[in-house]
């Protein structure tokens, strides 16, 4: 069996048998008891088999891993065969975990050769973007046995011509926090690094993946070990995910959640969260953006309840040397509470935390998971979570989260596949090894679970536009990353630059353009926006930056200038802001548990002990029971898993708004409301706003229209949706934004070049016209059908909005269309979420035609 | 489409054909900036030399012209030259000698070492060209306007263009030809020729953002505004003071 799941553990004496006497010894007397990943992991390691363990974070994973590999370390020195080479390779996502784990490791290390004499050393190295030339040197001279580093760095090593020699032999890969990793461009990085490592090494090696919630797990398993002649090798699973109990509770701030407005809302959630801080000793507290982290931090200093210097913030743009800090005062206990966006989500050490406050929904249930599961002191210690609900759509979703950990259920990881940007760093980075043939280097990415099914045609035309075949022979010289002769079938490295592109552009997360904002009047700097929101901005729109208020007046390059106005409401939403969507199973369980109640009333029965089986306080039970009873009278009817509702309603300045109730996640409902924005601009000859969160969407004919809901349902479940989504994402924003993203990736805007950061002024080419070059070049560029892919299957999920469609057209999903003259309590949150985004169904020329008519017309 | 008495712009291309003195003027080709991008790390496809000379070939056709002149910044890279960037030059001044009766050459601030190749076709090459009544200059220096005789004064360098804001919220950008009066003589201002420069919106900006001193002072607002739409017509606009409240 490939792949196969463990489902008993060892006792700790056959556990503890695999291990080398003197570790033993010193595991014995430094540890109780096995923690339950090691009685599986112990025993499955020493066989030397691939294992994928899932459990807490602070269960004792990563040692469990570890022990073992120790354990095999020491019999080699003790009998002297230790060489001077790598015997294992930990990656994991963060630095910071890298430091974490090589002191770790150091403490049993010194420990047991304490104990022995005539030891050999074993030698224990970090290798990450940070470390000198000098630790570089030194690590060639002496390979530390146990190397720890990070995707990124492990990449640059492949194309180390001399350190990749001490790597040959290498016995055990283990991939940690691999649940952050996996459903990321990072990820799809990593598993072909893997493989490159693989083809390179004179043995298989073992790998050995880590996580702390891994849904579906059998699919990571394979992500995590990859394929061998389109099989994938075997796999061990071991998952002790749930052995830590959860104590959880979700409470509401205010007894009444619709009248209450915001600033009191914020005063009384507040209030909330310092008595639970005084009440414990340290608090973890987790908000869903980076300014809300800064906000709360700013208030609770301000409280005046507690000692400023016990308050913090650890947050991903704050710089290593203060999260450091954080992070050592929180071992040390001095920290009443920290306040995180997502850093500490990952098991970073961060000694004792008696209680997880998460403010507002944390979207996923796995999420919530791994968050809460950063509470308790010890691993059988409860641990313990609070969810504080800031309205009521997130009250529900909050509420059956909860019930979802109780109900031990996890959402699934969307694994991005095929990226054509990824796959051409790796590309550039193999032609540099050596000479490859195609149909050679084609099998080994193929090894890899995210191009397991990539097809050969799209292979060579990558390697195509790396060698620069698009620019014209004399200019291919300076285009083309590879040399490829698809004649010999062969391809290799070219020009003296590329070694130097490939270490200094090597990764997948993107660098945003920032461009500076400045206040007129006194000149002065007051912060940075990203390029995309200024594109947004029209004179006169007031945008918030830093907690305060400007009115925009104009750009010139890369200088933005503002005015400040104090306390204007803002005319932009930050809309492409970090808020993170719902999962489309936790979705699913809401509309099933609105199913449920819908049911109840319909038969005129009470639903409180429904509502009760959500761990709630009773003013959130209060809030959630009020919520529903309040749809039901007015509409006479609940959105639910199986029936979507259509709202046809007007706003609050009388506008048409069509609301469909869908409550499927934002991924999916980013996809359909696109696509039922097209049909009806077509159909009706008009321009569409829409606006869509995690329960729905709502269209804004620009246009008074009645629309025949039927007819554009029928129509929606007949066309071909990858198609017509293409058509309109190409005249996006988003499609500019993201086709820079992957340029970068794929070496077409190098990000440092030459030894040199490439000035942001100089990266600014015109995106819009880089697409359309491209675009002249080949309609199916590799740069632009990764775009796509990547904001259709990744961004998006339209592959469950083909799902939610196909259900549509089988019934299996129906639909009813309501008519209301204001709009039903669930349509609210929609409402006023504002403008979201355009569907324009006119070509650029005809809006100007327009423009200019409107403009002439003014004129007379 | 007529701007000025004998000034005609060669509907769609961003040039101009003087009448009286068969002369085409077109200003900011920035040839090799693709070459110039993909030395720093931006690997720009070559699309704007095939662009340019096709703007060129047709405007001539359309306009009937015999001489043209270049109204500064023929290339792109302000330092040395590279040398696909040279070459890219060189066979369009070649082109241009073999087109045309005469090629005249004024320097912008990107065309340093330009010397060097303009020699080879024999070729003049001006910081300001004066003729009969007309002036011509690429616009990045000031110029001390009591010195200068003519009625009319061309320049380049500002790469004017305007942003107009839909209902729905959509930004269109679109490359214009500037025209007016000032101090007694009438002003036109070309929009860049090169694909990819990316212009001033005159619109939106105040007018001390403005990159060419002797633009900052005029008073552009009165300025009237020709539109070039999708490379295949123009639109005819009101003054620019008149759309700013569009920008």
């Amino acid at each position: 069996m490939p792949i196969e799941f463990i489902e008993k553990p060892w006792s700790e004496e056959e556990s503890l048998a695999c291990l080398d006497e003197d570790i033993r010894r010193w595991f014995r007397n430094k540890f109780k008891t096995l923690t339950p990943p090691q009685r599986y992991s112990f025993k499955l390691l020493s066989e030397g088999r691939n294992v994928i363990i899932t459990a807490p974070t602070g269960s004792g994973k990563t040692f469990s891993a570890f022990m073992v590999i120790l354990s095999e370390l020491f019999k080699l020195s003790k009998t002297k065969n230790l060489e001077n080479k790598v015997y294992c390779v930990y990656i994991s996502p963060l630095r910071a975990l890298d430091n974490d784990i090589y002191k770790n490791l150091m403490i049993p290390l010194s420990e047991i050769s304490r104990e022995m004499e005539d030891l050999g050393e074993i030698r224990i190295a970090i290798r990450t973007g940070d470390i000198k030339p000098y630790e570089k040197q030194k690590q060639l001279r002496k390979p530390p046995h146990i190397l720890i580093t990070t995707p990124e760095s492990l990449a640059i090593i492949l194309n180390s011509r001399k350190f990749i020699e001490k790597l040959k032999d290498v016995r055990w890969v283990v991939i940690d926090e691999i649940h952050e990793l996996a459903s990321s461009k990072r990820g799809v990085h990593l598993s072909l690094t893997l493989e490159r490592l693989q083809e390179m090494c004179r043995e298989r090696f073992v790998r050995i993946g880590l996580g702390a919630t891994l849904h579906p797990i059998e699919e990571i398993a394979k992500f995590v070990v990859g394929y061998e002649n389109g099989k994938p090798r075997d796999c061990a699973i071991v998952d002790v995910t749930w052995f830590k109990p959860f104590d959880l509770k979700l409470i509401c701030p205010t007894d009444d959640i619709i009248y209450t407005d915001a600033e009191t809302l914020n005063q009384l959630m507040y209030k909330e969260l310092e008595e639970i801080i005084e009440k414990h000793h340290t608090t973890l507290i987790f908000t869903n953006t980076r300014s809300g982290t800064e906000r709360v931090v700013h208030h609770l200093k301000k409280s005046g309840r507690f000692d400023e210097d016990s308050i913090a913030a650890h947050h991903g743009s704050l710089s290593r040397d203060i999260r450091w800090d954080v992070e050592n005062k929180l071992k040390e206990g001095k920290l009443k509470a920290v306040v995180s966006s997502t850093s500490l989500e990952l098991g970073i050490d961060i000694g004792h935390i008696d209680v997880v406050v998460q403010i507002g929904s944390p979207k996923s249930v796995s999420r919530c998971v791994q968050r809460i599961g950063r509470s308790g002191h010890s691993l059988e210690d409860t641990a313990k979570g609070i969810l504080i609900g800031m309205d009521r759509d997130d009250l529900i979703e909050c509420g059956v989260m909860l019930k979802s950990v109780m109900e031990k259920r996890l959402d699934e990881i969307n694994i991005p596949k095929n990226c054509i940007d990824v796959l051409s760093q790796h590309l550039v980075g193999m032609a540099l090894n050596k000479k490859w043939r195609v149909e050679e280097a084609f099998n080994l990415i193929r090894r890899s679970y995210c191009y397991k099914d990539f097809p050969y045609e799209r292979f060579v035309s990558v390697l195509h536009y790396l060698a620069g075949h698009y620019a014209d022979l004399e200019h291919q010289s300076v285009y083309g990353k590879i040399w490829f002769d698809e004649k010999e079938g062969v391809f290799g490295r070219r020009g003296k630059y590329t070694k130097v592109i490939y270490y200094l552009n090597t990764g997948t997360i993107p660098d945003e353009v920032k461009v500076d904002v400045y206040k007129i009047n006194p000149k002065r700097y007051v912060g940075d926006i990203e390029e995309e929101f200024l594109e947004r901005l029209r004179k006169g729109d007031i945008f918030v930056l830093g907690g305060k208020t400007y009115e925009f007046r104009y750009a010139r390059g890369m200088r933005c200038y503002v005015e400040e106005r104090e306390e204007e409401t803002p005319t932009i939403p930050a809309w492409f802001s970090e808020l993170l969507p719902l999962s489309y199973d936790l979705a699913i369980e809401i509309g099933k548990f609105r199913r449920r109640v819908e049911e109840r009333l319909e038969r005129g029965e009470s639903i409180d002990d429904i509502v009760s089986e959500l761990p709630a306080d009773h003013r959130a039970k209060k809030a959630i029971k009020e919520y529903f009873i309040a749809q039901y009278r007015y509409a006479g009817i609940i959105p639910t898993d199986r029936k979507i509702v259509i709202e046809k309603t007007r706003d609050l300045k009388g506008r048409r708004v069509i609301i469909f109730h869908a409550l499927f996640g934002r991924r999916v409902n980013d996809a359909l409301s696109r696509l039922f924005a097209i049909i009806a601009g077509k159909k009706y000859k008009v321009d569409v706003r829409i606006t869509v969160n995690d329960n729905g969407f709502s269209l804004m004919p620009s246009k008074e229209k009645d629309m025949d809901i039927d007819k554009l349902i029928h129509e929606a479940t007949e066309v071909n949706v990858r198609n017509i989504l293409k058509e309109n994402i190409r005249k996006t924003e988003l499609m500019k934004r993201r086709f820079r993203h992957c340029a970068a990736r794929s070496f077409l805007i190098l990000k440092n070049y030459k030894g040199h950061k490439i000035s942001v002024r100089k990266q600014q080419i015109n995106a819009e016209k880089l697409i359309r070059i491209c675009e002249s070049i080949d309609p199916e560029f590799p740069i632009i059908e990764e775009t796509y892919r990547e904001i259709l299957e990744d961004l998006m999920d339209i592959r469950k909005a083909e799902t939610v469609l196909k259900n549509l057209k089988d019934g299996k999903l129906s639909y009813e269309v309501i008519e209301t003259s204001v709009p039903s309590p669930f349509a609210h949150n929609l409402i006023v979420l504002g403008e979201a985004d355009i569907v324009l169904m006119k070509d650029r020329r005809e809006r100007l035609m327009e423009l200019h008519e409107r403009i002439m017309k003014e004129m007379v | 489409m007529k701007l000025i008495e004998n000034v005609i712009a060669v509907e769609p291309y961003p040039v101009i054909y003087i009448d009286d003195l068969d002369l085409m003027v077109a200003s900011d080709l920035h040839l090799g900036f693709e070459i110039v991008s993909a030395e720093h790390g931006v690997f720009i496809p070559r699309v704007q030399f095939n662009r340019t000379r096709k703007i060129i070939e047709k405007s001539a056709k359309k306009s009937g012209a015999g001489r043209i002149l270049l109204l500064g910044d023929v290339k792109h890279e302000f330092s040395e030259t590279g040398y696909h960037e040279y070459k890219e030059v060189s066979i369009m001044l070649e082109y241009l000698k073999r087109r045309f009766r005469e090629v005249i050459l004024v320097k912008g601030n990107h065309d340093t070492f330009i010397v060097r190749m303009t020699r080879k076709y024999g070729i003049e090459v001006y910081d300001i060209y004066n003729e009969k009544g007309y002036t011509f200059f690429h616009g990045h220096k000031d110029v001390n306007i009591s010195d200068v005789k003519s009625r009319v004064l061309i320049m380049g360098h500002e790469h004017p263009s305007i942003s107009l804001f839909t209902d729905i919220g959509v930004r269109e950008k679109l490359k214009v030809f500037l025209y007016g009066e000032w101090k007694g003589k009438s002003v036109v201002v070309l929009p860049a020729v090169s694909y990819f420069a990316e212009g001033s919106d005159v619109n939106v900006l105040p007018k001390e953002e403005l990159i060419s001193p002797l633009l900052r002072k005029m008073d552009i607002d009165k300025f009237k505004v020709v539109g070039i739409l999708e490379d295949d017509r123009y639109l005819e606009l009101p003054e620019v003071g008149k759309l700013r409240k569009y920008g």
